[in-house]
């Protein structure tokens, strides 16, 4: 197995058009609150990768999952933090038709990562 | 276990005791070798042998209480003399060394060896053994006159680094504890492989079963491998060395933003394992994609194809949490949608460049593989004096452990044929099958009579013919040798019921349906025959018949021109659309072209026209009656042509190479239509003399198109094109939505 290959931060990565990052466009006070939980994140990690239920809810529900973590989220961040509607039903993967005809259904591991 | 079948040969080519018998017979009976030696043994004091018929039968095991020399590979060959009820009146055994001939500078054959590996000797007759003292004629006839049965010519160039050619071809035997396991057969190495173990052969390829005269072809996975890895690596742009025997060597980017990662084939037991790794990353997300498949190959149309099933992929799915919370809260979240990754790192990349690499790539290298096998048995080796004997090889069915292909054989018979065609016969008429001649019951010669009338019809022998019944009804396919160990009788008579079956039709019409069956005659003048009913009327029969020349100093040409070396032009490869999601069902197969049967559930595959850049023809004195050592003279357009030159025949340079019965004629090709007149005068020491002539003419085009490897970049842009990327579930509108055309669904 080989892994040379170099994985950018995709937070830090410029847009495709050359747009500002992520972190330029946060609000100041909202990316400090976000900031704030960097100290927590080993808490986050550990929790919502426990049980691969965890990763997808959290993408659906960020807020609810921090809190069933423990995690403490400031309140502003909370308030913008809402529940994406239909995305774990999203999350579950398609199969796809070979040109065979036969049907493969990828087996997805979604995993929460430490990031900037 | 896997990879071992060819014990570190690239190809093993394996025949059954069957189809060595064929050959050995082929060659006695199309010389008349055998009646020759038959007046050798008959001269020996105390045998009398009056046989015109013989059969032979092949034995590889291991034979006991004779001295064999170390590295000696036995073969036990033993002779009937037949009289003409089939009854045996002496046997010859004889044990000779499989060896290969090395003395020619392109070839190594593979043969029998009855001059310098003659372990064993012994003749028996009706009163017991010969003594050993008595058979010193019979060495020293072998040794002049049958000093080798060649088996397998094999076209050699001893220096090629080109895995494409072969470098050396080894004798192999294998006496296995079964006999449906014995083999023996050649061993070859291709250039940049090295010779493996030729004793290790304890076992045959395969278990020949009860099939016909078989053969077996493995093929060494290492082999392919050192074909295949170059083409891929020109096939993804990539320098030498990335693909290295099957494994990916260093990453590389393979589109759209992917990498790929790790590739490897490997050989498992029954099928070949391929997997295949890519990474690829997007917005707040990466993910890492492997994927498995297991592939088998199977016969279509007498060539290779390889069946792919893919495993479910693994998709590793990595998404900081600090981006994703910041991207939710600047509302960024569109793009993370799994069923969109999935499409675009699995759907458009990882499973088309697995099928690229199976089904253009191997599929490929194994169909050039097994072109290379009929090319290389098709041709003679010219600088090598043999019968024209020869084995054609018609795949049968494949396993992988090596790659295990297993093959019907066949043996041309090459006996003189003194009439052959077919007459119409009715009841009190006879036939001379020593003339074709049809005639009343009074004519002289006669061989069969029709007696009788309706479906009391009766076909019997006349005067002094016998007849056999052969229990085949493969006209064209009966050789002379194989109608001597028949049970010939005199005064023998076939019922209606054996010729044609009846269908009476009350008030309409009597139908009479031909069986097929082919019945042997020994003629009155001692010459074997062959008769088949094709036609059968109230008052009539139509016969069809052919009859075998007995010993007569003869000769003629065999063999032709044809185009050598092809190159594909890869620049002229033109996409050939297949039809993807579609399965072969039977109906389809009827109703299609053959070739069609290939394309379904395919992308499509890409083939180019091939340039010859040579022609070549190959051609045979094949003689007949001759009992001393023959000389042959050949000449184009009445020049005498010498041992190995160059001679220019309107216009155009070629080279020759003859030596004795074999004449190679080579000439880069042009496209010109060059006639030219061959002729051969073949005498021996007995003063026996023959001639032969005939006009060749070289093929002005070569209508041969070979299987190319497009680039990577190519086939996925069709792939994409014609198969996209095909999400099963139909509630993904709006993942669909935001994805690019050539993600989607067509």
């Amino acid at each position: 197995m080989i892994h040379d290959s170099k994985r950018q931060d995709p937070c830090a990565k410029p847009g495709p058009m050359g747009e500002p990052s992520l972190d330029e466009r946060l609000p100041p006070r909202l990316r400090a609150d976000l900031q704030s939980l960097r100290s927590q994140e080993n808490r986050i990690l550990e929790s919502l990768n426990a049980d691969p239920r965890r990763a997808a809810a959290f993408l659906a529900d960020p807020a609810r999952e921090l809190k069933r973590a423990g995690v403490k989220v400031p309140s502003d961040l909370r308030a913008s933090l809402k529940p994406v509607a239909g995305l774990e039903e999203l999350l579950k993967p398609a199969s796809i038709r070979l040109p065979n005809g036969q049907v493969i259904t990828p087996k997805v591991k979604l995993r929460i990562t430490g990031g900037v | 276990m896997p990879g071992t079948a060819t014990h570190g040969y690239d190809m093993v080519i394996e025949f059954a005791e069957q189809a060595i018998q064929r050959v050995v017979s082929g060659v006695l009976d199309g010389s008349s070798l055998f009646s020759a030696l038959g007046s050798v043994l008959d001269a020996i004091p105390g045998v009398n042998i009056s046989a015109d018929g013989f059969r032979s039968s092949i034995n590889f095991d291991w034979p006991g209480g004779i001295s064999i020399p170390t590295g000696g590979k036995p073969v036990d060959i033993r002779l009937d003399w037949l009289n003409p009820s089939g009854t045996v009146e002496a046997q010859l055994r004889i044990v000779a060394g499989l060896v290969v001939d090395r003395t020619s500078p392109d070839a190594d054959v593979l043969k029998l060896d009855l001059k310098d590996s003659l372990f064993f000797l012994g003749l028996e007759i009706g009163s017991g053994p010969v003594a050993n003292a008595l058979l010193a004629p019979v060495r020293n006839w072998l040794r002049d006159h049958l000093p080798l049965i060649p088996l397998l010519p094999v076209p050699v160039d001893r220096t090629t680094a080109d895995p494409k050619h072969i470098r050396q071809a080894d004798a192999i035997l294998a006496d296995a504890s079964t006999d449906a396991r014995d083999a023996i057969g050649v061993a070859l190495t291709f250039g940049g492989g090295v010779p493996g173990d030729s004793a290790a052969f304890t076992s045959g390829l395969v278990d020949w079963g009860t099939g016909e005269a078989p053969g077996a072809i493995a093929v060494f996975m290492g082999w392919i491998l050192r074909m295949l890895d170059p083409a891929l690596d020109e096939a993804f742009d990539q320098p030498a060395g990335t693909f290295r025997n099957g494994q990916l060597t260093r990453s590389f980017g393979v589109g759209d933003g992917t990498t790929l990662t790790a590739f490897s084939i490997s050989l498992q037991n029954g099928f070949l394992a391929v997997s295949a790794a890519v990474e690829k990353s997007g917005f707040c997300w990466s993910a890492r994609g492997t994927v498995g498949a297991r592939m088998r190959i199977r016969i279509v149309e007498g060539r290779l194809q390889v069946n792919t099933e893919v495993d479910d992929p693994d998709v590793e799915l990595d998404i900081p949490w600090y981006c994703y919370l910041a991207a939710a809260v600047v509302g960024a979240l569109g793009g993370l949608l799994v069923g969109g990754i999935i499409g675009g790192t699995v759907g458009a990349v990882l499973v088309p460049l697995l099928l690229f690499a199976l089904e253009e790539g191997l599929e490929g290298t194994l169909d050039g593989i097994a072109d290379n096998i009929r090319d290389t048995l098709d041709r003679l080796a010219p600088s090598v004096d043999i019968p024209a004997t020869g084995i054609d090889i018609v795949f049968q069915s494949v396993e992988i452990d090596d790659i295990t292909i297993r093959c019907r054989t066949s043996v041309p018979d090459l006996a003189p044929v003194r009439g052959a065609g077919s007459v119409v016969l009715r009841t009190g008429q006879v036939l001379d099958l020593d003339s074709g001649r049809v005639g009343s019951a009074q004519m002289e010669g006669g061989d069969l009579r029709l007696d009788g009338s309706g479906d009391g019809r009766s076909l019997a022998t006349v005067c002094a013919a016998f007849l056999a019944r052969t229990g085949r009804t493969d006209f064209d396919t009966i050789a002379r040798w194989s109608c001597y160990g028949l049970p010939f009788a005199q005064s023998a008579r076939v019922a209606a019921g054996e010729m044609w079956h009846s269908i009476h039709l009350p008030l309409i019409a009597d139908l009479f349906v031909p069986s097929g069956a082919v019945f042997a005659v020994r003629t009155g003048q001692g010459r074997r025959a062959l008769v088949q009913v094709v036609d059968v009327k109230e008052d009539r029969l139509a016969l069809r018949w052919k009859t075998w020349e007995t010993r007569a100093v003869s000769t003629r040409i065999d063999g032709g021109f044809k185009c050598t070396d092809p190159l594909a032009v890869s620049q002229a490869a033109q996409f050939l659309p297949g039809r993807p999601f579609e399965v072969a069902d039977p109906a389809k197969i009827l109703m299609g072209a053959a070739s069609a049967i290939r394309d379904f559930g395919r992308v499509g595959r890409w083939e180019a026209p091939a340039l010859a850049r040579r022609i070549e023809g190959d051609f045979v004195a094949v003689s007949d009656g001759f009992l001393g050592a023959r000389t042959h003279r050949w000449n184009v357009d009445g020049r005498p042509l010498e041992g190995t030159g160059r001679i220019a025949i309107q216009g155009v340079e070629f080279e020759y190479v003859h030596n004795g019965g074999q004449l190679r004629l080579s000439a880069p090709f042009s496209g010109k239509e060059v006639p030219m007149e061959l002729s051969v005068t073949v005498s021996d020491d007995q003063a026996d003399r023959a001639d032969a002539s005939r006009c060749v003419r070289t093929p002005t085009k070569c209508p041969r198109t070979l299987r190319v490897l497009p680039k990577w970049a190519e086939y996925r842009d069709i792939y994409l094109e014609r198969v996209g990327v095909r999400l099963v579930r139909e509630d993904l509108g709006p993942v669909l939505a935001n994805l690019p055309r050539w993600e989607r669904a067509l």
